[in-house]
């Protein structure tokens, strides 16, 4: 059995994208297979290979609808662990302290590896909570499930948009960065590479939600997922994004690294003792720090120290 | 025996509707669907008036072709109360979670999620089983035993059934194909 950070899901593996122009890149089924195999993951090694191929390559029509529909399954989870919500406690009050400080419109909130958008829709359907002159956008590198996101923004008549691109290199770069259950995806170097990017002319924040890695976790994931999930390819991958969730000491390391940002973990425990699902990983620029604590009102005693 | 009838018919209703909602969760990804649920828990409703008319009917036969009629409706309307009690327990407690699932606090709703709803949909087959063991203890006769036992085990495969028709129901398929699931609030 692996180690939990040593563990690959399925998802990461079967698609690929050139970085600079995000062209699909075709994947061999047999050295996804292999690789999976040689990880001591015979299990996800069989749910690959049962794939259709073109070739000796993954179909990518079969991958594409797969993991729209991975996708829509997966979003139970973030409709009953509440992500929408989550994401708005604190989105609110750190865009309260920019209107507070001045930070020019529009208030940009880029939602970095979107998926279908679950997030920026359910924002955009409760756009009457979030201050006037607030620009939601999801990104993510595979253009069909951008496609797919677009689609149910459009069929519910959201105010949000969302792109097949580089979150990093937008034209028009963003004011927040946040994601939901992105980061544990970044191992090694490549989660301080992950923040250093933050860095850049106008981000004023960001906020990166992912699992809290406890001893309920992998059970709790797994109890969530078998019983809910159809696809083989969901049960496997949510059980291990539970396993890899990054401690927040590990991310709070790689946060703080660039020291463009004053950081900290939002919202870990319930009382002592009974911690959260999810955590955040939050960053901020050091001009809005006391007023984003203020803003917080009530909520204040979940954010750790800011450093 | 009315009051066991309309427990029952409650009791299966319920557990019906809300296999709807099972059946129809992860298939659609707009944010706006209560009413899609809604219309999960109408069709489940439905399918479990099926269910019901096949447990009525089972009964009916068993006491139809015992030797001693009266005292086979007797039996059945025991092991009814018994299988009845486990599943209003059950359903108690379902309920509660739904209750409290209602508090508007983003902790709150996901702990039901995870120590509520989780587990009670993981044990539901036991809770079967247990009904029907409990209903067998009363000693019915064999005919009244074997119809209670095929009346709570027919609950057990309902949602696997309710899976396969609403995955080829046009009203749980693809909703960015039909806007039918965007007319309705949160």
């Amino acid at each position: 059995m692996p180690h939990p950070g040593t563990l690959l899901e399925i998802s990461d593996l079967i698609v690929s994208f050139d970085l600079s122009t995000l062209e699909r890149i075709p994947v061999e089924q047999n050295t996804v297979v292999q690789r999976l195999k040689a990880n001591g993951q015979r299990r996800a090694a069989d749910i690959v290979a049962r794939m259709p191929t073109s070739g000796k390559m993954l179909e990518p029509g079969f991958v594409d609808q797969l993991l729209i529909r991975v996708h829509c399954e997966m979003q139970r989870l973030s409709e009953e662990f509440q992500h929408g919500r989550r994401v708005l406690e604190l989105l609110a009050p750190m865009l309260t302290a920019m209107r507070e400080q001045g930070v020019r419109s529009p208030l940009r909130v880029v939602d970095v590896g979107c998926g279908t958008g679950y997030v920026i829709r359910w924002l955009a359907a409760h756009y009457s909570e979030l201050p006037e002159g607030v620009e939601l956008l999801g990104v993510d590198f595979n253009r069909a499930l951008v496609d797919r996101a677009t689609q149910l923004a459009a069929a519910e008549d959201l105010s949000c948009t969302f792109l097949a691109a580089n979150a990093f290199t937008l034209d028009q770069p963003a004011t927040i960065f946040l994601s939901t259950g992105v980061i544990h995806h970044f191992r090694g170097t490549d989660l301080a590479a992950f923040f250093q990017q933050h860095a850049q002319t106008g981000v004023q924040a960001f906020a990166h939600f992912d699992f809290q890695p406890t001893v309920f976790a992998p059970i709790g994931a797994w109890l969530f997922h078998w019983i809910r999930m159809r696809e083989s390819l969901s049960l496997h991958d949510g059980v291990v994004s539970a396993r890899r969730a990054h401690h927040a000491t590990r991310l709070l390391e790689a946060a703080r690294a660039g020291k463009h940002f004053r950081c900290g973990m939002y919202s870990r425990w319930v009382t002592p003792g009974l911690p959260r699902v999810m955590q955040a990983v939050v960053g901020i620029r050091d001009t809005l720090a006391p007023h984003f604590r203020r803003a917080l009102g009530g909520r204040e005693a979940r954010l750790e120290e800011l450093a | 025996m009315m009051a066991l009838a309309s427990t029952a018919y409650v009791l299966v209703l319920l557990d019906a509707a809300f296999s709807g909602v099972c059946a129809a969760s992860g298939r659609n990804a707009l944010i706006r669907k209560r009413g899609y649920y809604l219309r999960a828990m109408w069709h489940g409703a439905l399918w479990g008036q099926a269910a019901i008319l096949i447990g009525l009917l089972l009964v009916t036969v068993a006491v139809q072709f015992s030797t001693n009629k009266t005292q086979a409706l007797e039996e059945a309307r025991i092991a009814g109360w018994r299988m009845a009690t486990v599943y209003s327990l059950y359903a108690f407690v379902v309920m509660s979670t739904f209750l409290i699932r209602a508090y508007p606090s983003v902790d709150v709703r996901s702990i039901t999620s995870t120590v509520g709803f989780g587990p009670l949909t993981l044990i539901r087959p036991a809770v079967i089983l247990l009904g029907i063991a409990y209903a067998a203890f009363s000693s019915p006769n064999t005919l009244i035993l074997l119809a209670a036992i095929a009346a709570g085990l027919m609950m057990m495969p309902f949602r696997v059934f309710l899976n396969i028709v609403f995955a080829r129901m046009s009203a749980y398929g693809d909703p960015c194909v039909s806007r039918q699931d965007a007319d309705t609030d949160t």
